[in-house]
């Protein structure tokens, strides 16, 4: 029976290649977590941030978008024959 | 023709087996064998490096893309054999460093990079990295295709023959819908990356100036570092080295290709295989271009095909002509690098299936991403009168200001006993992601004084 995300639930739809591949082997050969059923669950939960690392997060995040601000600059310099380039 | 089987198989966790996880599993199997060979025979090493060769070398040579290539033409160009050629290859050794983390990570969570981050982080943080992600992807991937259109306009192609051509390259790849079969064509593709190389030779570069500049970091270039063209280039090379993009694919293309905790080792080699080749490559670049720096020629409004065109009277038709198509090389296999980062970015934050190993009809989402966002951005390329030189101008300038934040994730993250365990960063590595995340952000604030205030420095243009 096949899921809405394409796992296929219960059975293995097999190509012909896959014959080789018992559902066993598949098992042994990956790590529990490696299984694409695994995955779907969230890893570890979010992460407890200290004050000091949200204040730099954000701190990058005005860098990021002041720098925006800058490569619009530089390209309306290089449109207009400006300084820059 | 199909067969079902019923899966009775002890601890599958949600009682579900995919074919990504069966194409995930016979990649194992091959690694198992090999790793049963001789353990001191050559051939077992050989075998081994052949099956991890991938992640490392993909990122690296994709990264060697169309405007990183131009980057380091205007470069050889503008400045010759000099302080460059070592600059360059440190660039290359921060990428090192970062990339490493991104396989110990991948190793580790079986997870992609934006996966991780929404799962650590929460959302709000996780969409900030991927709208960062997905705008420096996209403008990217344009400039991808104007190399496509220009490394073939040498050879007289109309646009339309070659950015189509490109696209159903991409699509043909990808249609394989086997992440190890789409790696080897790709690998297969990007090692004509190394058309530079007989490029360079063609330009009979004197040995001895090359070997005193990577000793010496001279000569200098002239007016020194600080005039505002000089900052736009040493930024633009730093952005062709070391970008996010490279981040998000390395370590989904890690998970993908079912990289284990064992085999951090093994994929340190492929990352450093890709950086030796990587950085190879762009030196020769350097190098194949600088003959127009000798002659005084100015090349710095140059797009690639007139690159080669100027190329012909000083390194002959063979070695422009080896110029173009390494140009060509170096938009398609990025197109097609990049394109799977988007695709992977987009899976891993909505949970929908996103592995080169599922079928077209099981990875819509997925496939929908990578091939919808070539088609836009070849579309873009073939509309006349759209500036696209800004493109090229800016893109990888933007991969620079974008990184740091990218870089405070992955910080956190590969120092994150409780996802790493014993993987976490060394302190070796700490103060190397630090000294390289500070160059970045000083490269930045210099190219965001000298554009704002151009004669600050002393310098203008």
């Amino acid at each position: 029976m096949k899921a809405q995300d394409g796992s296929l639930t219960g059975k293995i739809e097999l190509e012909p290649g896959d014959l080789d591949m018992k559902p066993e082997m598949v098992l042994s050969l990956l790590e529990e977590d490696q299984l694409f059923a695994a995955k779907q669950r969230a890893l570890l939960g979010p992460a407890k941030l200290s004050r000091g690392t949200r204040v730099l997060m954000w701190c990058l995040r005005g860098y990021v978008i002041l720098m925006l601000v800058v490569v619009v600059v530089a390209i309306v310099n290089a449109t207009h024959g400006g300084g820059g380039q | 023709m199909k067969d079902t089987v019923q899966n009775s198989g002890s601890g599958d966790p949600g009682g579900s087996i995919t074919h990504e996880d069966i194409d995930r599993a016979r990649d194992r199997l091959a690694v198992a064998r090999a790793r049963e060979l001789s353990a001191t025979g050559r051939r077992r090493w050989l075998r081994l490096l052949w099956l991890f060769l991938g992640p490392g070398v993909l990122v690296f040579l994709g990264e060697n893309d169309a405007p990183s290539m131009l980057s380091y033409s205007a470069t050889g160009a503008k400045f010759g054999i000099g302080f460059f050629v070592p600059f360059i290859l440190l660039t290359f050794l921060m990428a090192y460093v970062v990339q490493e983390m991104t396989v110990r990570l991948g190793a580790v969570t079986h997870r992609g990079h934006a996966e991780v981050i929404f799962d650590r982080f929460g959302r709000f943080w996780g969409w900030f990295a991927v709208s960062d992600l997905a705008l420096g992807n996209f403008l990217t991937l344009v400039t991808e295709f104007i190399g496509v259109r220009a490394g073939l306009s040498f050879f007289g192609f109309p646009p339309v023959v070659s950015v189509g051509g490109a696209m159903i390259i991409v699509f043909v790849v990808v249609a394989t819908h086997r992440y190890w079969t789409w790696e080897r064509i790709v690998l297969g593709l990007a090692i004509f990356n190394g058309l530079f190389v007989p490029a360079a030779l063609l330009a009979h570069p004197q040995w001895g100036a090359i070997g005193h500049a990577l000793l010496t970091w001279t000569p200098s270039p002239r007016g020194g570092l600080l005039k505002p063209d000089t900052i736009l280039i040493l930024v633009a090379d730093i952005g062709a080295t070391v970008t996010p993009w490279m981040l998000f694919f390395q370590q989904s293309a890690v998970a993908d290709k079912g990289l284990q905790p064992r085999d951090i080792r093994n994929g340190r080699i492929d990352t450093l295989v890709g950086t030796f080749l990587a950085a190879a490559f762009g030196i020769a670049t350097v190098v194949a271009a600088a003959p127009l720096f000798a002659k005084g020629i100015d090349a710095s409004s140059y797009q690639a095909g007139e690159f080669a065109q100027a190329l012909v009277p000083l390194i002959g038709h063979v070695g422009a002509t080896l110029f173009a198509l390494g140009i060509f090389e170096a938009g398609l296999v990025a197109a097609i690098t990049i394109s799977a980062s988007s695709a992977y970015a987009f899976g891993e934050v909505t949970k929908a299936p996103h592995s080169l190993n599922r079928p077209l009809r099981e990875g819509k989402g997925f496939y929908g991403i990578l091939m919808g966002s070539v088609l836009v951005a070849g579309a873009l390329v073939l509309i006349p009168n759209v500036p696209l030189e800004y493109f090229v101008l800016i893109v990888n300038v933007i991969a620079v200001l974008a990184l740091p934040p990218a870089l405070l994730f992955l910080v956190l993250l590969s120092n994150d006993r409780a996802v790493m365990g014993e993987h976490t960063n060394t302190p070796l590595s700490n103060v190397a992601i630090f000294a390289v995340t500070a160059i970045l952000v000083i490269a930045g604030l210099g190219f965001g004084l000298t554009t704002i205030f151009p004669h600050l420095l002393g310098g203008g243009s």
